[in-house]
């Protein structure tokens, strides 16, 4: 051993030491941070902010605890739910807005603007901020923060349609309509939406005007690269309107690229469409070994043994298709600890307003949950 | 002096157990466990502690003392610079978990360094590894199993699109470096097998050292066939790397290949051809660019690296933080996967360090890396082999190299978001076995 050799050790034991005593610090903040969510889940917000106030005091610098105190103060607030936001006629966002206590607003959106000092590239944070500036009537504001989670590259389709509807809500149609059209692109699923039904009913032609947009961008992508992912998704969207196509295009896509559920999924319903239960058994049953959670492909499944007569195998499905829906939350929700580290996954809705992701999900689920089936 | 000396020879005792198991735990919990176990590393620190008071780190015995103070000297900086792009950092929470990481590391390093030198030490770490790299291959064989039954069942005929269901990127790495652990235990084997007398009792003879080499053996085919079964493209060629390298070390240094690895090598190739039933996929894998999903997989490789440079060249010298890359990457100008979207990682070990440690940090990896391979290549050209038993010498060093080396070229086509903590706990106490193992004229210098 040289000389160095016991100052390396010495180095060792000490930085070793160093970082153990400031990991305690960071487990009380993660014990805060912990009992704040155990108060949130029992509906005791104020007990909730109260420990997210203590677990800022120990980890000043955490952007995710930051955005989760916001994230509460919105809770707190009272603001209205997505549904009732944009579902109910023009100027219901606002009217949302002024029902709510515009200090906690303004108190939420002070947590977002810490939280995206120190990560100014996270997609939800501009998103969540640009519906409070919204509801707090700030309107240039709010289109800024959520041109900006439109543009980050989490790429959520919920980013584009909470721009569409603020860029809807401020007389613009046609910028809303584009936007609309990248979330369907994105995830031909939003089609099967609330959010889409509504706005079907508000106003179809922007509704139709999407989904051709949509369509046109992804043959235009296919022009250029035949790449198997915008297939799936052309032929997602086509589903419905034109079905020989659809199945054309998700048989392509699933031959060139075998490894993607959704596709399977639905060219398993298309099969079932056409009586062929078999082959729809057998796509449902690929898209459930890609994605075992997914609870569209667990309800196909109970689609395909239902018509098989298999009461029972049915039945099971529905069940776990209903566990795992109640599980389901938002796309950033599902990253959060990769992006964050140290940080367990706060409430499965994190956005802002209450309830957009499901809003925004296909509804085909919902009655069954409501009943409580 | 005396509880001294009885406390150092306990210590030693349970080195070995302890830095396999600390390893394991880094293997086996994945996310956010960075760092080790509290009452793990207390007592490992306990340990080190009590070895540099009482001076009797065996380190200070063997040959190679100044080599392997340098290789520790390496380590000290590169967590150094891991302090200073912490505290530059513009996100901290994050770059904590990185820093708390490399103290873990240097933590295991400096252990593995101060207890590991004697013959008997290191034979106990050989074989505890050896039953970790079977318990590894074992689960990984379990997982193969299943998820071929399922494919099989549902008509799938080319695996390749279905890889990320044999095998994690990560188990694959390091496999690769638990590979030297069986091989090193074979080398010793075959190293301390006296010819075999022409007399009547020759065949008893042989028969135990069969028997002791048959485990490693079996343990090192089962984790060469379980990365051919990874399909995955970076994971053959780290293989190939592994093996060539293997080869040409022996060849350099003048050894015919031990035949312990030569055997069990020449078995992982038999039962992966033997392998018919995946031999479609296996040939699949290996011609690279032949389905739509590995064209995709190549360009958004392409992609995210050129990314990965653009904003390496953008960063200060220390970095964003380590950990920071996720963070960094959601701006996506630049670091878009195949189709645009995110992907926390940039798939390669030195584009994610340029970028989480700037040029500060990439010089202390590139360099703590390069000091091993010079290390190492160095106490090649001076070894010699055969103790006995014990792995030691080039027989056991040439694997530790090409293990480390080939774990980098895997690492350059996978590489997980934050890091992989097993693999580095696997490669850093590599670098402390290869530090401690005696080659040269003197051999173990008979401290057996």
């Amino acid at each position: 051993m040289t000389k160095a050799a016991p100052w390396t050790v010495f180095f060792c034991l000490a930085l070793w030491a160093a970082t153990e005593v400031r990991q305690r610090r960071v487990a009380d903040a993660d014990a805060m941070y912990q009992a704040a969510l155990l108060a949130h889940r029992r509906g005791e917000l104020a007990l909730a902010d109260e420990a997210m106030g203590d677990a800022l005091r120990l980890a000043p610098d955490n952007a995710c605890y930051l955005a989760y105190r916001g994230l509460l103060r919105h809770r707190m607030a009272g603001a209205t739910d997505a549904a009732g936001m944009v579902g109910t006629g023009a100027g219901a966002a606002t009217r949302g807005g002024a029902s709510a206590d515009r200090e906690k607003l303004r108190a939420a959106a002070d947590s977002y603007e810490a939280a995206l000092r120190l990560s100014p590239e996270d997609g939800l944070f501009h998103h969540n901020l640009g519906w409070l500036y919204f509801l707090l009537g700030d309107r240039e504001r709010a289109l800024a923060h959520l041109e900006g989670a439109a543009a980050s590259r989490l790429r959520d389709p919920v980013y584009h349609v909470s721009l569409g509807i603020v860029r809807e809500r401020c007389g613009e149609p046609d910028a809303a309509a584009r936007d609309y059209a990248e979330a369907v692109a994105l995830s031909p699923g939003v089609l099967g939406s609330d959010f889409f039904h509504q706005l079907r009913g508000r106003d179809a032609r922007m509704a139709e005007a999407a989904v051709a947009a949509a369509v046109a961008g992804l043959e235009a992508e296919l022009k250029a690269t035949a790449d198997p992912v915008a297939k799936a998704r052309l032929g997602g969207i086509c589903l419905d309107s034109d079905p020989g196509r659809a199945f054309t295009l998700l048989r392509e896509a699933v031959e060139a690229l075998p490894n993607l559920p959704r596709a399977w999924g639905n060219l398993g319903l298309l099969h079932g469409r056409k009586g062929d239960f078999a082959g729809m058994e057998a796509c449902f049953r690929r898209a459930h070994f890609l994605d075992g959670d997914d609870p569209q492909t667990l309800l196909g499944m109970a689609e395909a043994y239902e018509a098989k007569g298999e009461g029972r195998e049915a039945a099971r499905c529905r069940l776990r298709a209903e566990a795992h829906g109640s599980r389901s939350h938002s796309a950033h929700a599902g990253r959060l600890t990769t992006l964050y580290r140290g940080v367990r996954r706060m409430e499965d809705d994190d956005m802002i307003p209450q309830g957009i992701w499901s809003y925004c999900a296909p509804a085909k689920m919902k009655p069954k949950f409501e009943a409580g089936d | 002096m005396a509880r001294i000396d009885a406390l150092h020879s306990w210590a030693g005792r349970l080195s070995a157990p302890l830095l396999c198991l600390a390893v394991f735990c880094r293997c086996a919990v994945r996310g956010d466990a960075a760092g080790l176990n509290l009452p793990l590393a207390a007592l490992m620190a306990g340990c080190l502690a009590l070895a540099t008071v009482s001076g009797r780190g065996v380190a200070r015995r063997d040959g190679a003392a100044a080599e392997s103070g340098a290789m520790g000297v390496a380590l000290a900086i590169l967590a150094g610079v891991e302090v200073v792009s912490h505290l530059r950092s513009p996100y901290q929470p994050n770059s904590f978990f990185a820093l708390r990481e490399a103290a873990s590391l240097l933590l295991l390093f400096c252990f593995a360094r101060s207890l590991l030198g004697d013959a008997a030490a290191r034979r106990r770490l050989y074989l505890w590894m050896t039953g970790f790299g079977a318990v590894w291959a074992g689960a990984d064989a379990l997982r193969c199993l299943r998820s071929l039954a399922e494919l099989r069942a549902l008509g799938v005929g080319d695996l390749t699109a279905f890889k990320q269901y044999f095998s994690y990127g990560s188990w694959t790495t390091q496999a690769l470096l638990l590979l030297p652990y069986p091989l090193g235990l074979l080398a010793g084997e075959a190293g301390s097998a006296s010819p075999p007398p022409r007399d009547v009792g020759a065949r008893r003879r042989i028969a135990p050292e069969v028997v002791a080499m048959a485990p490693p053996a079996l343990v090192a085919v089962a984790l060469m066939v379980g990365t051919v079964y990874s399909f995955s493209r970076g994971a053959y060629a780290a293989l190939a790397f592994f093996l060539l390298l293997a080869g040409a070390g022996h060849a350099a240094c003048r050894r015919a290949p031990a035949r312990g690895p030569a055997l069990a090598c020449a078995a992982a190739c038999l039962l992966a051809l033997a392998a018919t039933p995946v031999m479609r996929s296996v040939l699949g894998t290996a011609s690279l660019l032949s389905t739509a999903s590995q064209v995709r997989s190549f360009t958004a490789r392409q992609r995210l690296l050129a990314g990965a440079l653009q904003t390496a060249a953008r960063v200060p010298a220390f970095g964003v933080g380590g950990g920071n890359y996720p963070l960094v990457a959601m701006a996506g100008e630049g670091v878009a996967g195949a189709g645009g979207d995110y992907v926390p990682t940039p798939l390669n070990r030195f584009a994610a360090t340029a970028v989480e440690k700037g040029v500060a940090g990439l010089a202390a990896h590139v360099g703590a890396l390069a000091l091993f391979f010079s290390v190492s290549l160095r106490k090649l050209a001076r070894g010699r082999g055969g103790c006995g038993g014990a792995p030691c010498g080039a027989a056991a060093l040439i694997p530790l190299v090409a293990a480390v080396a080939a774990a980098v070229v895997h690492q350059m086509s996978y590489y997980p978001a934050h890091g992989d903590e097993g693999a580095a706990a696997l490669e850093w106490v590599a670098y402390a076995v290869a530090a401690s193992l005696p080659v040269g004229d003197g051999g173990d210098g008979g401290r057996r």
